[in-house]
């Protein structure tokens, strides 16, 4: 006993190395809101110094030099072409360069095999929950890496109470495995006043990728009848997000519905543009059908802004009794909804007050803070004695360690011991 | 006129907008011998397995350009019309759209029937596919469609309610072309109270309130002296476990019996032999049921809510929302001859009121105002 203990305060004084796997991330903000919440996380894992963790960044060649702008001197970057040149990081390689856990912020396990625990992010269960917004293909390709991931995590990181939930629910995984970090990297977007002559229309805002999720259509009908109801007084909409083929079909059906010249499409935005945005915006729309977390609303809330989402999904975990929810497949009652606010100075200012309150609710530091503590709780369970045991299996080429089985017993040296002997590890295929 | 007339509805088990596709295809071809109607049996991305089924009009004026194409081949050539690279069968000037379908048809003028707007207004009441689909092709017909044609006034007033800036666009035209019954409108209205059992027609899916109906013959047959009991004619539709269920212990009490979909031939005995229909839907475009009971004699009891009324006029007896009040109804028209048969008598007329001819008439003059 004292002599783990020992080893654990040794482990952690020195560093943590932590591989993760970036090559899911896509250029520009084709991954959504996903991708500045993970590059938010590992920018504050790279402050800690108690433990002090040191990356081994997996990259593909589109968003490479992304990553390499965030990496510090004591992290490595290595760029790999998935998945032909995957095979390039055997677990030797992981185990060369002493990694203590894999983190695979994108949910997919791409390295099973890498010997090492495995931390995987889940954001939703989109092709089960909502299958409608993807391909069939895509469909199928979430089927198989979330197959692979249930199977191969150590943990799960889920991105709020909702998610863990379904992931529980559709898969039945332990609830012990699963832990909830909330995207809470609302205090990024740092808003300046705006002169009063650059004051324009006064609008609705809804930064969200051309998803068939993210619900536009019953938008654009709800806008057109409040925009109808309004007349001259009407708010204009502002949307951001990727450019892809429904953007075009989107602006098609605005122009169709007559409110093309209310309308805004910006495209995907800079963090800067965001925060301009974000800093003239009147109210938050957020009609999504389905969400994991929500990171524009609670953005919206601790930047003063009245928030009107849908009550699917994460949302009511979000923003509590901070917005106006309503049912987002219902026309009626977002336009309902939007003429309301729209009209009432004082339901804002309601809104806008008890949003304030809301967004205090929620830490970034504490969040990341339990994903260290989940890091470090995982990374001594390697003894480094045993690593180097389990190496040499591999480098004879005899037997493959079977990390599941390894993890399950946390890697006391005894179990592994103990499994050699019982030969629960398995020979390779 | 050059006109092609989707029909892929009709090829499979046919619900309303089925039958509607299908009459309505009779009477236009029939009512406009010197226009041209080509049945387009594949549409859009309504491509049918098998076409056999489908409508079918040997006629010196009609052609049916699909019917004999495989699925791949159907596929095919919509996605060569799409890009611009193919020419529909038939080159048509009017292409008319029954099946939530809007697709790209060059340079012909697309018309698209409005059944209703329940994917809207009332979502909880579909499935989130039949939503999505409804959806897409109602907004793809807002962008793509120069004609509307809606099942009832009702439909179209919730379509404008949705789409209120649509009416100010230029060269858009609309007409209301009411649904019919199947059936021939039945002479005479009955002389005698019949001595069947209530009648319920549509599928179970949660838009027909079954719940509604079932507590409300709860209530009824506590009271009534003849405790007649109600036969349910209508497919498996969906969210309706706890309700088959239901209908299963219910008929084990000999209260109902459920028969599942039934055929046109068995629905028109059903009819003439019921006692009366009872409709408490929450949501419907037309009310088909209530105009073919109608036009068999058959008394209605219905609510007031969306087209309802349209379709019953004066001949229906109409209840307010509660099963409380539908039982009231139930009882007030067993207990009182003279009501029953006044009702089975204003029945006939109301049903003489839908015509397929005169529907037909109405479509045509749309066409025609799109080609002036």
């Amino acid at each position: 006993m004292f002599k783990r203990a020992n080893m654990i305060r040794r482990l952690r004084s020195k560093r943590i190395k932590v591989a993760v796997d970036l090559t899911p991330m896509l250029p520009g903000g084709v991954n959504g809101g996903v991708k500045p919440a993970i590059l938010e996380f590992i920018r504050a894992l790279q402050q800690f110094s108690e433990p002090h963790f040191r990356f081994y960044f997996i990259t593909a060649a589109s968003t490479h030099h992304e990553v390499e702008a965030i990496a510090t001197e004591h992290d490595a970057v290595i760029c790999i072409e998935w998945p032909d040149s995957g095979v390039n990081l055997t677990p030797n390689g992981f185990q060369k360069n002493s990694i203590d856990v894999l983190y695979a912020p994108f949910g997919m396990i791409r390295f099973p095999d890498c010997g090492i625990p495995a931390v995987t992010m889940i954001v939703d269960l989109l092709h089960r929950d909502y299958p409608f917004s993807i391909t069939e293909e895509e469909r199928q390709t979430r089927e198989e890496y979330f197959a692979g991931m249930v199977q191969h995590a150590s943990r799960f990181q889920v991105i709020s109470e909702f998610t863990g939930s379904r992931l529980i629910h559709h898969y039945g995984v332990p609830a012990g495995k699963i832990f909830r970090t909330y995207l809470a990297i609302h205090d990024r977007i740092k808003v300046r006043d705006i002169p009063s002559q650059c004051r324009r229309n006064p609008y609705f805002f809804y930064p969200a990728n051309f998803w068939l999720h993210k619900n536009h259509e019953i938008l654009l009908i709800a806008f057109q009848i409040y925009q109808h109801q309004a007349g001259s007084a009407a708010w204009d909409l502002i949307l951001t997000g990727s450019d892809d083929k429904r953007r075009c079909t989107l602006q098609e059906l605005a122009m169709a519905l007559g409110i093309s010249d209310h309308v805004v499409f910006k495209g995907h935005v800079s963090d800067e543009e965001l925060a301009q945005l974000y800093s003239g915006a009147d109210v938050l729309v957020f009609p999504s059908l389905h969400e994991g977390f929500g990171i524009p609303p609670l953005e919206a809330m601790n930047l003063g802004i009245p928030v009107l989402a849908s009550h699917e999904g994460s949302l009511h975990e979000i923003v509590g009794e901070a917005a106006l929810l309503v049912d987002p497949k219902k026309p009626f009652e977002l336009a309902d909804a939007m003429t309301k606010l729209a009209s009432s100075e004082q339901l804002r200012a309601e809104l806008r007050c008890r949003g304030v309150q809301r967004a205090k609710d929620f830490s970034f530091p504490a969040e990341v803070t339990s994903l260290a503590q989940m890091l470090v709780k995982l990374a001594p369970t390697w003894d480094r004695r045993l690593r180097r045991r389990v190496s040499q299996l591999w480098s004879n080429g005899r037997t493959r360690a079977r990390i599941k089985i390894v993890n399950a017993c946390r890697f006391c040296r005894n179990c592994l011991g103990k499994a050699l002997r019982r030969g629960n590890i398995s020979p390779e295929r | 006129m050059r006109i092609a007339f989707d029909v892929a509805q009709t090829c499979g088990p046919k619900a309303a907008c089925g039958w509607a596709a299908d009459l309505l295809a009779k009477a236009l071809a029939e009512s406009a011998p010197d226009d041209e109607f080509y049945l387009y049996h594949h549409f859009g991305t309504w491509l049918n397995p098998d076409t056999s089924g489908g409508t079918r009009l040997q006629r010196p004026n009609t052609k049916e350009p699909f019917r004999h194409m495989t699925i791949g081949e159907a596929r095919e050539l919509w996605a060569a019309v799409a890009s611009g690279n193919g020419e529909l069968p038939g080159s048509p000037e009017i292409v008319h759209a029954n099946c939530y379908q809007a697709p790209k048809v060059g340079s012909a003028k697309l018309v698209y029937t409005v059944y209703d707007m329940s994917f809207w207004t009332h979502p909880e009441y579909t499935t989130e596919v039949n939503r999505l689909v409804c959806q897409q092709g109602t907004l793809d017909a807002v962008s793509r469609a120069v004609g509307f044609v809606f099942i009832s006034q009702s439909t179209r007033s919730e379509f404008e309610r949705i789409f209120p800036k649509l009416r100010a666009r230029q060269n858009l035209v609309s007409t209301v072309a009411p649904l019919a019954s199947r059936f021939a409108v039945v002479a005479h209205p009955r002389g005698e109270i019949s001595s069947r059992a209530w009648l319920a027609v549509g599928s179970l899916e949660p838009r027909k309130n079954y719940g509604t109906l079932l507590d409300a013959l709860e209530q009824y047959s506590h009271r009534s002296k003849h405790r007649r009991p109600l036969v349910i004619a209508g497919g498996s539709g969906w969210k309706s476990e706890l309700l088959r269920q239901r209908i299963q212990e219910m008929g084990q009490r000999g209260l109902v019996r459920y028969l599942g979909y039934v055929s046109g031939e068995t629905l028109n005995r059903l009819y003439r032999e019921a006692f009366a229909l009872v409709f408490p839907s929450h949501h419907e475009g037309f009310g088909l049921p209530i105009v073919e009971a109608l036009s068999q004699g058959c008394p209605v009891i219905t609510g007031r809510n969306t087209s309802l009324e349209e379709a019953g006029g004066s001949a229906a007896l109409y209840y307010d929302a509660t099963s409380e009040d539908l039982a009231r109804s139930m009882l007030e028209l067993e207990n009182h001859p003279d009501l029953y048969l006044q009702k089975s008598s204003l029945a006939l007329t109301q049903a003489r009121k839908f015509d397929w001819k005169i529907t037909a008439k109405n479509v045509l003059g749309l066409y025609r105002q799109l080609l002036s």
